[in-house]
């Protein structure tokens, strides 16, 4: 992965792992809250199936990390639009209301995926090895959007639970 | 790669269609249960009916009757017509229950 912000690969290493971590607590998050909305947990337990897959994350946390090769953006295009497709069908065929969360989340990872695919053909296909303006509004992009949607999934599924329990109490 | 142009357009296709895609089941699981919720709503009609006629006399039963009866041809011309189903969703106030009257 390109990081024009962060120059030493340990820094880019430690920040996907976090943004792993974000979705393994975002999943947890949402399945306390299964029962008030199974939607935003089946957009959730999708998201997490695909950083893990993606980010290769096993091999990172066991400190033997993947060589990025030729198909690196072509390989989260693909993870980040089967999600997409993961989390419509699967909402079809269990019969579940898509939440307005999980529509807004699934249009964020339609950014990621506009986004690496853009990386890919400017710097696998044609080759390109200046930096530009692409590269400086790619990495921000592709990291915030991860973020907001991990915390957009814990902060939902915080307020729904504490509503839930006020509600138990009174 | 163009398995992956593929997933990316199979996506976005999905991603604008599907509210019409969950119109279209919700539609679809509907019309499957549209027999049971006619039985039951013919059931409702001739209850009421039913109801009116041993509940009222003279001229409060005609006055209550009525409403009944137009009810009745209504249910009587749209199912004859369309979907069933369609008649409880859009005429929701139809399954309103008549309020019982005590007989001394």
């Amino acid at each position: 992965m390109y990081f024009d912000l962060l120059l030493q690969p340990e820094v880019a290493k430690t920040i996907s792992i976090i943004i792993m971590l974000c979705f393994v607590g975002a999943f947890f998050c949402a399945y306390k809250n299964w029962h008030n909305n199974q939607s935003v947990f089946i957009t959730s337990a999708a998201l997490v199936a695909n950083f893990v897959i993606a980010n290769n994350a096993l091999y990172e946390i066991l400190g033997n990390p993947s060589v990025p090769t030729l198909d690196f953006y072509l390989k989260w295009v693909e993870y980040n639009s089967l999600t997409i497709i993961f989390i419509i069908l699967s909402h079809l065929i269990l019969r579940v209301k898509h939440h307005k969360l999980s529509v807004s989340i699934m249009y964020l990872l339609l950014i990621n995926v506009i986004a690496y695919l853009s990386m890919h053909i400017d710097i696998i296909i044609n080759g390109n090895t200046k930096a530009w303006w692409l590269w400086h509004v790619y990495t921000p992009t592709v990291n915030l959007t991860e973020l907001i949607i991990a915390g957009s999934v814990i902060i939902y599924s915080v307020i729904k639970l504490a509503k839930h329990n006020k509600t138990i109490m009174e | 790669m163009d398995f992956v142009y593929y997933l990316i357009i199979f996506s976005v296709a999905l991603l604008a269609s599907y509210k019409k895609l969950e119109n279209l089941i919700s539609e679809y699981d509907l019309t499957k249960k549209s027999d049971d919720l006619g039985y039951k709503h013919s059931h409702n009609i001739v209850m009421d009916l039913g109801n009116v006629l041993m509940n009222k006399e003279g001229v409060e039963q005609y006055n209550a009757l009525k409403p009944k009866l137009e009810q009745t041809k209504r249910y009587y011309l749209n199912a004859n017509n369309q979907n069933v189903d369609r008649i409880i969703r859009t005429e929701e106030s139809q399954l309103e229950p008549v309020k019982l009257k005590v007989v001394s």
